[in-house]
C-alpha cells in the first residue's frame, strides 16, 4: 500500500466519524505535499508542470482552509467575477477529482448512495459535504452546462444547507441571441456576488480578468499547435490540473503564468514521433492502468483533453466582458447537439493531429454515454480511430483495471500497426 | 400526427394548424435497438423513444430537452433519418421572467418550423378553441409522482392500491388555461401558462411539487423512481420526507418486467392504507394452513385451533409457485394426518401468493410486521434479508406498518447475492457464513450491482487476496445496501433482523457496524454476536430444526423466519 493510499484511507475512515477532524488531517497532508512540490518537485516534469502541481495543491488547500472566502461553483461557471472580489471558486467537480487523487473517495461515495447512477464526481462532492469533510462556502453558483447533475446536486445542497444560490441557464441553441441572454444572466450573477460578498466588482477589474482569460486562451491554442509535433514529458495528473487552470483559475495571474511557462516548455521541446491521443470527456487520472500507460511514456501520450478545451477552442473575445464570458459558455463543447461536440473535436484535431481518440464513457454521464456511438461513428468516418472506454473517473467499483488495460493497450497496438 | 413526450409541449399550437397530437410514452417489455444506438445506462423512457423512432412510430416528433438523455435521444432520432419533422424544445429549468421570454421564443420557433415543414396555415381561432377546462379529482386518491409513469403503470398502481390515481408525473396533470390578449401578449401569456403548471421533477424549484403533498384529498403518495433517472432518484427521499400522508417509493426501469416486485410493494402499501381491517375469522373446529411461496423455497405450516403447529414442510419453489405450494400443502396434510376438507382456511404470502385461488392472501411485508411484533412487541424496525428480496419495515407500537422499503430488481444485498458470490469463491453458502467476521486488509466491493460485484470478486481472487477479507468485504457490501433501505424508512430501535441471512454472523456484524445498533434476531432480544442461541431457541419455539440440522442448500437457508411469520399469519387470521 502506498503512502497516498494509507493517508487517503485514514482520512476516509476518520471522515465517517468526524468530518472536521478528517479535514484537518487532510489539510495537514496537503500542507506537507505543497511543501514537497515547492522544494522537491517531480524532476521528470518540465518546469511548467512542476509549477502547476504546486499551484493546484496550494489552491485546493486554500479553498478547503478558508471556505468563507470562496464560493461553491460548477466547473463550467466563468470565475472572473469571483476572482475580481478575491474569492476563490470552490469547484464541486474539481474538489471531487482531488478527493479521488487523495484516495479517500469511498466513504464519500457511500454517504451519497441514494442514486448510484449519478455521476460519481457529484456523489463525492455531496457525500463529502454531508460528512463535513468538505466545507460549505457561503454561496453557490451553478449552471446547466455540462450536465443534469449540476441541476440536481447544487439545488439539493442549497436547500439542505441553506446556501443562497444563483443559476446561469444556458439555452440549447448556439447563437448570438443565446450569448446575449447568458450575458444578461451573468450581469445578474455579478449583482448576486456583490450582494453576497458585500464588495463591488469594478468593471475595470473584471475586464482585466477577462483579458487574462483571453490571453491564457490564446496561449492554450498555441500549445495545441505545438503539442502535436513536440513532446514534453508529462502525466495524466497534469492533464487533470490543466482542467482547473482552464476553468476555476481562468482569469487569474496564476493560470496565465502557467500557460506562458507551458508554451515556453513546448517551444523548447524535442520533435516527437510517438502516438498521440485526443482524450474525450473526463480522465480517470487515478486509475493505475491509465497512469501506467500514459505517464512519461514516449510511446504514447495525451495531446488534448476535452475537459480542458471545451470552452477554449471556440473562444471569441468581445469588448463587453459579459459577452466574452457568455460566449465561452454558449459555445462549450457540451452545449447544443452532438454535431457541435464533434465539430469542436475536429477543430482541436486540426491543431494536434492525434493518431486516435479515446472517448471515455464515465459512468453516470448519460450525455456522453448516449452520444458515444454517434461520436465514434463520426470520427471514424473522418479517419480518426476512436476507442470507446467504459469506466468511471472516481468510483473504483465502476472501473475494471483489467478491461481498461486490455482495451487501451489493444488500441495503442492497433494505432501503431496502422502508423 | 405529432407525437410528444412532455406536458410543457405547446400542443394547442398544433391545434392551430389543425393537427392532432398524441403522447409517446408507452412502456414495452424490451427495447432491442436502444442499447445499440444509445447505451445500456440510459433510462428506459429514453430507450422507448429511440425504439419508437426506429419502429417508425414517431415520424413527427416534438421532444423537450428535459434532461441529458432526451437531448441525446433527439440527436439519435435526427441521425436515424426516420423523423420527417423533429423539434427539440428548449425548456428552461425555472418559471421566472427571463425564462418565460426564452420559452416564448422557443414556442414561436416551433411555430415557424412547423409552418415551413407542413406548409399549413396557423389559425388563432383554432388555437384558442383547443384549451380545455381543468379536470379536478373528486374524492380521495393516490398521487403518483416522480419519474414518468405511463397509463399502464398508473392503472396498475390504482388496481393494486384500490384507489383512483392522479398521475402527476411527466405527462400527468397537464392543465393550461386559455391565454388572454392577442399577438405578442397572447404568446407571452401562453408561455407563462405552460411554465406555471405544477412543476415536473426536472424543474429547479420544488415548491409547486411540494404543494401536491398537502392536498386534503390525498390518501397516499407513490413515488416512482426510475432507474437511471437522476432527477427522480435524487429527489425521492426529500419528497417522501415532506409527505404528511403514507408514502412509498417504487422503482422501475420503465419496462413491464417488474410486476411481481411492484405488486408486492403496492399491495403492502394498500395494507398500510386500509384502516378497516376485516374481523379475525373465528375457527372453532378444524385447522388452518399457511403457505409462504418464496422465490427460493415454499414453506407450509399447518396449525390447529390452539395455535399448535401440527405439521411443517419446506420444498424448493423451482417447479413453479402453484405446483410447489400444492405439493408442500399435500405433504404437510399427510404429515398432520388430516384431509384438505378439515382445513378451514389457507393463507398465502410471498411472491407466489396469487397462485392460490381465492383464499386469504397477504403480502410478506405485513407478515413480517405481524410476526416480528408477535415475537417482540417492542421492535420498531424489521430488516429482512431473504433470497431475492431485502426489506426494511418500520412498525408502530401496535405492530402496524408505518413505512417500508424493498430492494430494486437487482439482487445486490440479498441472499441470492451471497449465493452468487459464494459460487464465485468456489465455496458453499455455509462455508461463507463461517468466514469474514474479521479482516486483515480492508477491501471495498460494490454494493450497487451483483454483476459488478462478481467481477470484482473474480479480480480480487486473481490478485490472491485473502478469501476471508473478500467475504468480509462482501458482508459489508450487503450491509451498505441494506443501510440504504433502512435509511429510507428511518431507523428506529429496537431492530430485528429476519430472513435466512440472519444466520450469517459476518453479515449481522457488518450490519451492526454499519447501522451502529444491535440487531435482535430472537424474541428474547439476543443478538447473533458470536453464538446462535437465539436461533436455536426460535427453532425450538417453532418446531423448526436448529442450525446444525439445516440442509446445505441455499433454499432452506433462506426460509427461516418467513416460517415464523406464517405462524403469525395463522394466529392473526385463523384465531
Amino acid at each position: 500500500m502506498s503512502v497516498v493510499d494509507a493517508f487517503g484511507g485514514k482520512v476516509g475512515e476518520l471522515a465517517v466519524t468526524d468530518g472536521q477532524k478528517a479535514r484537518s488531517l487532510m489539510l495537514l497532508g496537503y500542507v506537507a505535499q505543497e511543501f514537497r512540490l515547492k522544494w522537491f518537485p517531480d524532476k521528470r516534469l518540465p518546469k511548467s508542470k512542476q509549477y502547476l502541481s504546486w499551484l493546484i495543491m496550494r489552491y485546493m488547500r486554500g479553498v478547503l482552509r478558508h471556505p468563507e472566502q470562496s464560493a461553491m461553483t460548477s466547473l463550467f461557471i466563468p470565475c472572473e467575477p469571483l476572482l475580481s472580489v478575491g474569492y476563490a471558486p470552490y469547484s464541486a467537480e474539481g474538489v471531487s477529482a482531488f478527493m479521488t487523487g487523495t484516495r479517500c473517495q469511498d466513504p464519500l461515495l457511500d454517504a451519497a448512495d441514494e442514486d448510484p447512477g449519478l455521476c460519481s464526481y457529484h456523489r463525492i462532492f455531496l457525500g463529502g459535504t454531508r460528512l463535513g469533510l468538505l466545507p460549505t462556502p457561503p454561496f453557490l453558483l451553478y449552471t446547466n452546462v455540462a450536465c443534469d447533475a449540476n441541476m440536481i446536486t447544487f439545488p439539493h445542497v442549497s436547500r439542505t444547507y441553506h446556501i443562497p444560490r444563483f443559476c446561469v441557464e444556458v439555452p440549447y441553441e448556439i447563437s448570438q441571441d443565446s450569448v446575449r441572454y447568458v450575458a444578461d444572466e451573468l450581469r445578474e450573477m455579478v449583482t448576486f456576488i456583490e450582494d453576497q460578498t458585500h464588495r463591488l466588482i469594478a468593471q475595470d477589474t473584471l475586464r482585466s480578468a477577462v483579458n487574462r482569460s483571453r490571453e491564457a486562451c490564446s496561449l492554450y491554442l498555441r500549445y495545441l499547435d505545438l503539442v502535436g509535433s513536440v513532446n514534453v514529458p508529462g502525466d495524466v495528473t497534469s492533464q487533470m490540473y490543466e482542467i482547473m487552470t482552464n476553468h476555476m483559475l481562468l482569469g487569474s495571474e496564476e493560470s496565465l503564468r502557467y500557460w506562458r511557462m507551458a508554451v515556453s516548455d513546448y517551444e523548447k521541446g524535442k520533435p516527437d514521433h510517438g502516438l498521440k491521443l485526443l482524450w474525450i470527456h473526463t480522465i480517470p487520472f487515478a486509475q493505475m492502468p491509465v497512469r501506467t500507460l500514459l505517464n512519461f511514456n514516449p510511446r504514447v501520450r495525451i495531446v488534448a483533453c476535452e475537459m480542458s478545451y471545451e470552452s477554449m477552442i471556440a473562444f471569441q473575445d468581445d469588448p463587453d466582458p459579459y459577452l466574452a464570458m457568455a460566449g465561452r459558455m454558449v459555445r462549450s463543447s457540451f452545449c447544443g447537439g452532438v454535431e457541435h461536440r464533434v465539430d469542436q473535436i475536429l477543430a482541436v484535431q486540426k491543431r494536434v493531429h492525434a493518431d486516435g481518440a479515446v472517448l471515455f464513457g464515465h459512468w453516470g454521464c448519460k450525455a456522453t454515454l448516449a452520444s458515444s456511438g454517434m461520436i465514434k461513428d463520426e470520427l471514424e468516418a473522418l479517419g480518426l480511430p476512436c476507442l470507446f472506454l467504459d469506466g468511471d473517473g472516481c468510483d473504483i467499483h465502476n472501473q475494471s483495471d483489467g478491461q481498461t488495460e486490455t482495451r487501451l493497450q489493444a488500441f495503442v497496438e492497433m494505432l501503431e500497426a496502422g502508423k | 400526427m405529432i407525437r410528444y413526450v412532455c406536458k410543457y409541449t405547446p400542443i394547442e399550437l398544433f391545434a392551430g394548424f389543425g393537427v392532432s397530437c398524441k403522447p409517446l410514452e408507452a412502456m414495452a417489455s424490451q427495447y432491442p435497438d436502444a442499447d445499440r444506438l444509445g447505451h445500456a445506462n440510459l433510462c428506459g423512457f429514453g430507450k422507448s423513444v429511440i425504439q419508437a423512432v426506429g419502429d417508425g412510430d414517431a415520424e413527427e416528433l416534438v421532444l423537450v430537452n428535459c434532461c441529458d438523455v432526451m437531448r441525446r435521444v433527439a440527436d439519435i432520432a435526427r441521425k436515424s433519418g426516420k423523423c420527417r419533422f423533429l423539434f427539440l424544445l428548449d425548456l428552461p429549468h425555472e418559471d421566472i421572467a427571463c425564462s418565460r421570454s426564452l420559452f416564448v421564443r422557443e414556442i414561436l420557433r416551433l411555430k415557424d418550423a412547423y409552418t415551413r415543414y407542413s406548409g399549413k396555415e396557423f389559425s388563432v381561432e383554432r388555437f384558442l378553441s383547443a384549451f380545455v377546462p381543468e379536470k379536478k379529482a373528486s374524492g380521495t386518491y393516490i398521487g403518483l409522482v416522480g419519474a414518468r409513469a405511463d397509463a399502464s403503470l398508473a392503472a396498475f398502481v390504482s388496481q393494486k392500491t384500490g384507489y383512483p390515481v392522479e398521475n402527476h408525473t411527466c405527462l400527468g396533470n397537464r392543465f393550461v388555461p386559455r391565454p388572454e390578449g392577442t399577438g405578442d401578449a397572447m404568446w407571452d401569456a401562453y408561455a407563462a401558462a405552460l411554465l406555471a403548471q405544477i412543476p415536473c421533477v426536472r424543474m429547479d424549484r420544488n415548491v409547486g411539487r411540494s404543494a401536491l403533498y398537502h392536498d386534503p384529498q390525498l390518501a397516499g403518495v407513490v413515488y416512482h423512481a426510475m432507474k437511471f433517472c437522476d432527477f427522480s432518484q435524487m429527489e425521492c427521499n426529500e419528497a417522501l420526507a415532506s409527505c404528511s400522508v403514507p408514502s412509498i417509493r417504487i422503482e422501475t426501469d420503465y419496462t413491464t418486467q417488474s410486476e411481481g416486485q411492484l405488486a408486492t410493494r403496492l399491495e403492502a402499501f394498500r395494507e398500510t392504507l386500509d384502516k378497516t381491517k376485516e374481523p379475525p375469522m373465528k375457527i372453532r373446529d378444524g385447522f388452518v394452513a399457511g403457505i409462504d411461496s418464496g422465490s427460493t423455497s415454499t414453506d407450509v405450516v399447518v396449525m390447529d385451533q390452539n395455535q399448535t403447529i401440527v405439521a411443517s414442510v419446506i420444498l424448493p419453489t423451482g417447479r413453479g409457485a402453484r405446483a410447489s405450494g400444492e405439493e408442500a400443502l399435500g405433504k404437510a396434510l399427510e404429515e398432520a394426518g388430516i384431509s384438505r376438507d378439515q382445513v378451514a382456511r389457507v393463507v398465502a404470502t410471498g411472491y407466489g401468493r396469487d397462485s392460490f385461488g381465492d383464499d386469504q392472501r397477504i403480502t410478506e411485508i405485513s407478515c413480517h410486521a405481524k410476526g416480528a411484533h408477535f415475537l417482540d412487541p417492542s421492535v420498531r424496525t424489521v430488516i429482512d434479508i431473504g433470497g431475492q428480496d431485502s426489506k426494511a419495515i418500520r412498525l408502530d407500537e401496535a405492530g402496524g406498518v408505518v413505512n417500508f422499503a424493498m430492494n430494486d430488481k437487482c439482487a445486490a444485498g440479498t441472499g441470492r447475492f451471497l449465493e452468487m458470490m459464494a459460487r464465485a469463491l468456489d465455496m458453499d453458502i455455509d462455508q461463507m457464513a463461517r468466514m469474514g467476521d474479521t479482516a486483515n486488509e480492508k477491501i471495498v466491493i460494490s454494493s450497487m450491482c451483483t454483476v459488478f460485484a462478481e467481477s470484482e470478486v473474480v479480480s480480487l481472487v486473481a490478485k490472491n487476496k485473502d478469501v476471508g477479507d473478500i467475504v468480509y468485504a462482501l458482508d459489508a457490501s450487503v450491509a451498505s445496501k441494506i443501510a440504504v433501505l433502512v435509511g429510507r424508512v428511518g431507523l428506529t430501535e429496537p431492530v430485528m433482523l429476519t430472513g435466512g441471512v440472519a444466520k450469517n454472523p459476518g453479515v449481522v456484524h457488518a450490519l451492526e457496524r454499519k447501522l451502529s445498533v444491535p440487531l435482535a434476531i430472537s424474541p428474547y432480544g439476543a443478538t447473533v454476536r458470536g453464538h446462535r442461541s437465539g436461533i436455536v431457541r426460535l427453532g425450538e419455539m417453532t418446531g423448526f430444526p436448529p442450525w446444525e440440522n439445516f440442509s446445505k442448500t441455499a433454499g432452506k437457508l433462506f426460509s427461516f423466519l418467513p416460517f415464523v411469520i406464517i405462524i403469525r399469519v395463522l394466529v392473526a387470521y385463523g384465531s
